[in-house]
């Protein structure tokens, strides 16, 4: 397909005019059947590398993605934006929904698919009947241990390509280390990946760190500097209860309209506000890393960290949320000496730690003897204890080392070589993991230009930004004057509020 | 809100169920012992009416109406209003009036999808906005407004016009507190609609106020489009479909069946491998609501006019004070299955009258 056609199909179906930086390289080498690995900044359309190319190939394209919630909300974006043949497949769904999309798998140009679905024998025989043109990992870090999501489902994806028949791959991220670079084209089993491989330095964004002695200080220093800024704002928290508590504050000591948004509330008031703020019915919006994923709005100006991420790459992916619309925008951390103390834990609740291991793999030791195979993995978490992830990592280690087949153990994992090497594994992801959080906390007490520092694990050099640089070159936040949101907050009277939703205009 | 139905359950109940029932009954849990409360002691319009409660927020409401003096919790656990909770009582009673809760708690639930997805998707294509995400997931649902749309599509405009004018001239029938949160709940063009935490903020209330009063109005609403189909035309093709089919579970509706072939007691257990309670349950559940049911193979007439005259002197429906009073002549089940027809009779009685 000559240049000319893919931007006319580029307007048809997305209704934009040009392609974005990488976009248009990706989808030609696609087309042309090669296996690609690209690595494009959060922000820049990376889905539009394959949702383009589904429309045109004549079979499937599948895309493996992580998580469910961004599954999910990039069918409805889809769908609303009138591409309708997509759905998802996810193992949160009900039998029934999963068997309908199943049955008329035939008619979709893109399938959404969770890795562990793709573990299924039926779904996987299912898939392989059809013509599968194109092969999408999504968050291809996640295939890596030393990116910083690391999904052992992941690790299995060169199987499932194979048994698809070899269709076209395209790995995306938008945060991968040259050493994770190299792991995704290994583990895929793809030597050939032509790369492309994109700047993740953000020219709009101006850096800045401020240190405070308390929470309550950063509480007070938020209200001061939004007082003088009304703009869009996201303000990232790293526990529910705190996202709670300072959204109902800055209520308080704000005009702007604000909400907090996190993954223990209902499923129909996280749509709602999630659509109010893209609709701009809120101009600050106090959330966890579960914000976020799906939201695609252009003219966020602030993007606050109440607490740290616990790596550099969660962070890039945060703040890469601001400014998509190539306008000004800023980023501050408030920090305080103790606020080491959440990510860490967060990193005890995804590994388990020795004395835990040894018991699971006492308990397990004990159907082995008894010969019963392990119930359903609920009730393996349940009864060990362990997240899910922790028991991901144990499960899928056993199996490599044949101490686990399906659901029957046959080999002892107290075996001398069993333990060792586990306990090896666990000591070394432990250390990865504490090494990413120290390079996070590094670059909070970094002295020189924030902007090398951060992007320094990642690539070369950055590009020249079009704003002031940072705090560390001459950035000085307090300067800042964003003023887009216009407040107005008088209380209508539910007749006018009911007129306006129906359209219905001045009639009062 | 939540506190006026509170305050008329406990009254209703008059210190003779425990908090726990008030909360099972709100929730909609399905016990044969709920249900009969429900009918005994006239709670039919709560039933069901908050699915998504929290127990700790109900136990936390109940403490509140405590410590303000409204209520007084005795040893047993039974709450009971004091004088002040009976004037509150009264003062409030009206805000509640519309609710049909066992009557129509599920139907409402999908009425209240249809008409949310439908306002939502009318009045964007009305707008030229074909780009929206909608605000209900369930494919059942969108599939239905999906149709409805395609059949009124030459006139879609009149069609959502209508639905505003029904929708305006119902709700200045109702409180305008009702009907303010009501309104800030829905979704339009342009417009998002509120959360529940959202719309207590609005109204300077709780949570449960708010889910309450959204409800409260559904229930109105759905109530008028049964009732006045001709009037309230748009209105009622929402709640096409929609009705009740009787109260009677589909286990017991099996249960029964092989009591009306004759089938003893024992022999039910033994075809449906179910324990006797359930069976009993099963029994009591249809007493409750099946007209003609015949309480015979269990309880003769006889015995059914000993229990029913003892519970009417005695003035309750406690179990335990019937059966002692009766010198444990009659079983749990046997009582409760003379009560069961009992409220059913005089309910019928009441509505034929």
């Amino acid at each position: 397909m000559d240049n000319q056609r893919l931007v006319q199909q580029l307007y048809q179906t997305f209704g934009y005019e040009h392609f974005r930086q990488g976009q248009q390289e990706i989808i030609e080498d696609v087309l042309a059947g090669r296996d690609v690995l690209g690595v494009l900044p959060t922000g820049t359309g990376k889905s539009i590398c394959y949702q383009l190319p589904a429309k045109i190939l004549p079979g499937l394209t599948i895309v493996v993605s992580p998580l469910i919630s961004l599954m999910v909300d990039q069918v409805k974006q889809l769908k609303a934006s009138g591409y309708k043949a997509v759905a998802a497949l996810n193992s949160f769904m009900d039998r029934k929904d999963r068997t309908r999309i199943m049955e008329n798998i035939a008619s979709y140009d893109l399938i959404y698919v969770s890795p562990e679905m793709l573990q299924n024998e039926w779904v996987t025989h299912y898939l392989s009947n059809l013509a599968v043109d194109l092969f999408v990992v999504d968050e291809a870090h996640c295939i890596s241990q030393w990116g910083h999501e690391f999904r052992t489902d992941y690790l299995k994806l060169h199987e499932v390509i194979r048994e698809l028949g070899n269709p076209v791959v395209l790995a995306l991220s938008a945060t991968a280390t040259p050493e994770v670079q190299e792991d995704i084209v290994g583990k895929l089993k793809c030597e050939t990946m032509v790369r492309h491989i994109h700047p993740m330095d953000k020219q709009n964004i101006s850096l800045a760190v401020e240190h405070f002695a308390s929470p309550e200080q950063k509480v007070d220093r938020m209200i001061n500097l939004l007082k003088k800024n009304q703009a869009p704002t996201m303000i990232y928290f790293s526990s529910r209860q705190w996202a709670e508590r300072v959204s109902n504050e800055l209520q308080h000591a704000l005009e702007q309209r604000v909400a907090f948004y996190h993954g223990g509330m209902e499923q129909t008031d996280r749509m709602l506000v999630q659509q109010q703020f893209m609709n701009d019915q809120l101009d600050i919006i106090c959330c966890t890393s579960a914000f976020g994923m799906g939201v695609d709005k252009k003219n966020i100006r602030f993007v606050l960290h109440f607490h740290i991420p616990s790596q550099l790459e969660s962070f890039i992916q945060e703040i890469g949320r601001a400014g998509r619309d190539g306008e000004p925008c800023v980023s501050l951390v408030l920090y305080s000496p103790k606020d080491h103390y959440l990510p860490q834990m967060l990193i005890q609740s995804e590994l388990p730690d020795q004395d835990q291991f040894l018991s699971v793999l006492s308990g397990l030791e004990r159907y082995r003897k008894t010969g019963k195979s392990l119930p359903e993995d609920p009730e393996v978490l349940d009864l060990f204890e362990l997240s899910e992830s922790q028991w991901n990592f144990i499960q899928y280690q056993l199996d490599q080392m044949d101490v686990l087949k399906g659901k029957q153990l046959i080999r002892s994992p107290l075996a001398e070589d069993v333990r060792g090497f586990l306990e090896k594994l666990l000591m070394e992801r432990w250390t990865y993991k504490h090494h990413k959080l120290n390079e996070m906390i590094g670059w909070i007490h970094c002295n020189g230009c924030r902007r090398v520092a951060l992007y320094e694990p990642f690539q070369k050099g950055v590009r020249e930004p079009d704003v002031l640089c940072c705090d560390a070159c001459g950035f000085k936040i307090d300067q800042v004057k964003f003023n887009e949101t216009s407040i107005k907050r008088k209380r209508d009277s539910w007749e006018k509020r009911l007129a306006d939703l129906f359209g219905k205009g001045e009639t009062s | 809100m939540f506190q006026a139905v509170l305050l008329t359950c406990i009254k209703r109940l008059s210190g003779e169920r425990t908090a726990s029932g008030i909360f099972h009954m709100l929730t909609g849990k399905r016990s044969s012992q709920t249900m009969q409360d429900v009918k005994g002691y006239r709670l039919e319009p709560f039933f069901g009416i908050y699915k998504s409660l929290s127990r700790k927020r109900f136990d936390e409401t109940l403490q509140r109406l405590t410590q303000s003096g409204h209520i007084n919790i005795s040893d047993e656990g039974f709450p009971l209003l004091t004088l002040s909770g009976e004037d509150k009582e009264k003062q409030l009673r009206k805000s509640w009036i519309h609710f049909s809760g066992l009557k129509n708690h599920q139907l409402v639930m999908t009425f209240e999808k249809r008409l949310f997805l439908l306002i939502q998707t009318f009045t964007n294509m009305k707008a030229s906005h074909r780009n929206f995400i909608p605000i209900v997931d369930e494919p059942i649902i969108q599939n239905w407004v999906r149709g409805i749309y395609k059949t009124y599509q030459k006139n879609a405009e009149g069609f959502i016009d209508s639905i505003y004018e029904e929708m305006k001239s119902l709700l200045n029938e109702l409180p305008p507190e009702d009907a303010h949160i009501f309104v800030h709940r829905l979704t339009g063009s342009g417009i998002i609609g509120l959360t529940m935490e959202q719309l207590a903020k609005e109204a300077g209330e709780t949570k449960e106020d708010a889910y309450l009063r959204t409800q409260h109005v559904l229930h109105f609403l759905f109530t008028n489009a049964k009732r006045e189909p001709k009037t309230y035309a748009a209105l009622a093709v929402c709640a096409a479909g929609l009705d009740s089919s009787g109260m009677i579970t589909d286990s017991a509706k099996r249960t029964f069946r092989y009591i009306e072939q004759g089938l003893s007691l024992k022999e039910v257990m033994e075809k449906r491998r179910l324990k006797e309670s359930t069976i009993q349950d099963h029994i009591v559940e249809a007493a409750l609501v099946l007209p003609h049911f015949s309480t015979e193979p269990f309880l003769t007439e006889a015995e059914k006019r000993v229990i029913i005259q003892k519970a009417e002197v005695l003035n309750t429906q406690r179990l335990k004070h019937i059966k002692e009073s009766l010198q444990g002549k009659y079983s749990y089940f046997q009582i409760r299955l003379a009560l069961a027809q009992y409220q059913h009779d005089k309910k019928e009685g009441m509505t034929h009258g």
